[in-house]
């Protein structure tokens, strides 16, 4: 799928109390992250969820290299070394403010109900090593209804709008 | 506070090396005259420029350049990317496929192998010699094992003299798939605030692994039930080892570098390798650093895919790599904020400016073709890479 695909306009639900549903949800997600309440984060996660930062707009997992492309297996991996008092990248860790706008429910037809597929702009500040960093990206969370009558994440997609220039630590979680 | 300038004096015999070695950006600058002006510098592979017109943009040191296939000749050229009216860069993508470069500030236009093919409404240019005005060529292009490599000196030992005792295990590298390697999946870029030299003498420094990686070994051991015995065979296994092959370059093999491997955790190279002064191998990954200045720098690192193996055994080498590099991986960024940007920070002390690099210089001992082998924790690839640098800076420019 190429960026503008991913960016163009989606017919989706515009039924008020879903919309305004899973945008909660996104703001819970981002609030765990900010607060790297990291073990309950993962929570949120299926067993076959696929975290995905692309490189690049046009980026093609099977042939090109991602900035990450990680299973859960991987995603629980990347918890474990953010907990392990060892992760220098992150010590001290980035603090981080996720700011979710532009919350949609994308209508075409890519995901199988009852998942939603949940499309949103979020711009995540980090402060670390005395710099204060922008990044920006369009995001993609699939979501599947879990037991609870909350959502759980079965994918989700982070476009940064600057994931091909050269970057220095992205190792804190977006 | 130490006021030495002299190239020569910034390495002492006992293997002490001045700070300002990587501070200063007027040794930065003369390492532009010196290093990166006359010696070969890796610029591409050929898998990046297999059809005419087919071409690249790098850095030959800090300078933009453009390598090509010609369109017309099929050979392969190296250009600076710099329009020769009023300066513009004359090619803006990473890669492309193209007969003629086209400056936009006024229109100039050169073929892909340099000259100048047309100048717009040229008849205010009366005396103009434009067979003198077409991209500025580096004179000596020429590959080994399909990486391509460019020089600024007209004259000079040729690509195969200085990559010397390197050739070997270049030509391993170079036939790691089944029908050889490929560079077809992009790279993943760093950049970070600290010397260029700080990334290449970290691509093989065994006694730190143990240290900065420590999350990542933590990982490892998690993922396969029990703490994984690299820095047990670093420390213990005769079968590893440094070697300073002379001209710079130096090599660190864990087992046979023809058939070992590492485990596969890191990609299945036996060995890492680093080619005077900016090219590095590891892993399954070629690793090109680019200075920038003094205190910056940015780092391309290249997946190596093999050539003629399944498309899921290459999506697996890059799984793998990005498991542990590039700005978001869980290894990389740990050399980043140690290795990097602690010591530069740490050396804006400079009241003893001085850092020990004598690791093991005692049982250093003599191989073959003038190579000096080592322990795998010790610092011969340091030195090796620092014997090189002394005796460049210190001949005349």
């Amino acid at each position: 799928m190429s960026a503008s695909e991913t960016v163009r306009p989606v017919a989706g639900s515009q039924d008020p109390a879903l919309l305004a549903d899973v945008a909660a949800f996104l703001y819970h997600e981002a609030e765990l992250l900010d607060a790297l309440r990291l073990e309950e984060w993962l929570e949120l996660y299926a067993e076959d969820a696929v975290y995905w930062i692309p490189q690049g707009p046009d980026a093609d997992p099977r042939v090109d290299v991602q900035l990450l492309l990680d299973d859960r297996t991987r995603l629980r991996e990347r918890v474990l070394r953010l907990s392990s008092g060892f992760a220098y990248s992150q010590d001290p860790a980035s603090r981080t403010i996720h700011l979710i706008g532009n919350v949609r429910i994308a209508g075409d037809g890519e995901v199988e109900p009852p998942a939603l597929d949940v499309r949103s702009v979020q711009q995540v500040t980090e402060v670390r090593r005395g710099r204060q960093l922008q990044y920006v990206g369009h995001f993609r969370h699939v979501l599947s209804p879990s037991g609870d009558g909350g959502w759980t994440i079965r994918r989700k997609e982070v476009r940064l709008a600057n994931s091909d220039l050269p970057l220095g630590n992205v190792t804190f979680l977006i | 506070m130490s006021t030495t300038t002299d190239p020569a004096g910034l390495i002492t015999e006992d293997w002490r090396i001045h700070g300002s070695i990587y501070t200063s950006q007027a040794i930065f600058e003369e390492e532009q005259r010196k290093l990166f002006h006359g010696p070969w510098l890796y610029v591409a592979h050929e898998s990046e420029l297999r059809e005419p017109g087919d071409y690249k943009t790098t850095h030959a040191g800090i300078q933009p350049v453009i390598v090509t296939r010609g369109a017309d000749d099929g050979e392969l050229h190296v250009m600076l990317n710099r329009c020769r009216h009023r300066g513009a860069t004359v090619c803006q993508a990473t890669r492309g496929n193209a007969n003629f470069f086209r400056c936009a500030y006024h229109g100039w236009t050169y073929r892909n192998d340099g000259p100048l093919r047309g100048m717009t409404y040229d008849d205010a240019y009366p005396e103009l010699d434009r067979s003198k005005l077409g991209l500025v060529k580096l004179p000596r292009v020429d590959t080994f094992a399909g990486f391509v490599f460019a020089s600024f000196a007209e004259e000079g030992p040729s690509l195969e003299e200085y990559l010397g005792n390197a050739k070997p295990y270049l030509k391993i590298i170079s036939e790691q798939g089944p029908e050889g390697i490929r560079l077809s999946a992009g790279a993943h870029q760093l950049s970070y605030g600290g010397n260029w030299k700080l990334q290449v003498e970290n691509t093989i420094d065994n006694y730190h692994f143990g240290f900065v990686h420590r999350s990542f070994l933590d990982v490892l051991a998690d993922r396969i039930g029990q703490a994984p015995p690299i820095m047990q065979r670093i420390m213990f296994d005769e079968s590893y080892r440094t070697i300073d092959l002379g001209n710079g370059h130096s090599v660190h093999e864990f087992g046979d570098p023809r058939t070992g491997n590492n485990g596969g955790q890191l990609g299945d190279l036996p060995f890492n390798l680093i080619v005077f002064p900016n090219l590095c191998f590891v892993g399954a990954q070629l690793r090109h650093v680019l200075p920038k200045a003094a205190n910056r720098t940015e780092v391309q690192l290249y997946p190596m895919l093999h050539e003629g193996a399944s498309d899921d055994y290459n999506e697996a080498i890059l799984r793998t790599h990005e498991g542990f590099y590039g700005p978001a991986g869980m290894g990389g960024p740990d050399d980043v904020e140690i290795a990097f940007e602690r010591v530069t920070d740490g050396m804006q002390a400079t009241e003893e400016d001085w850092l020990v690099m004598s690791r093991g210089m005692h049982r250093e001992r003599e191989g073959e073709n003038g190579t000096l082998i080592g322990h795998s924790a010790d610092e011969v690839p340091q030195r090796a890479f620092y014997r090189q640098w002394r005796r460049l800076m210190g001949a005349a420019a």
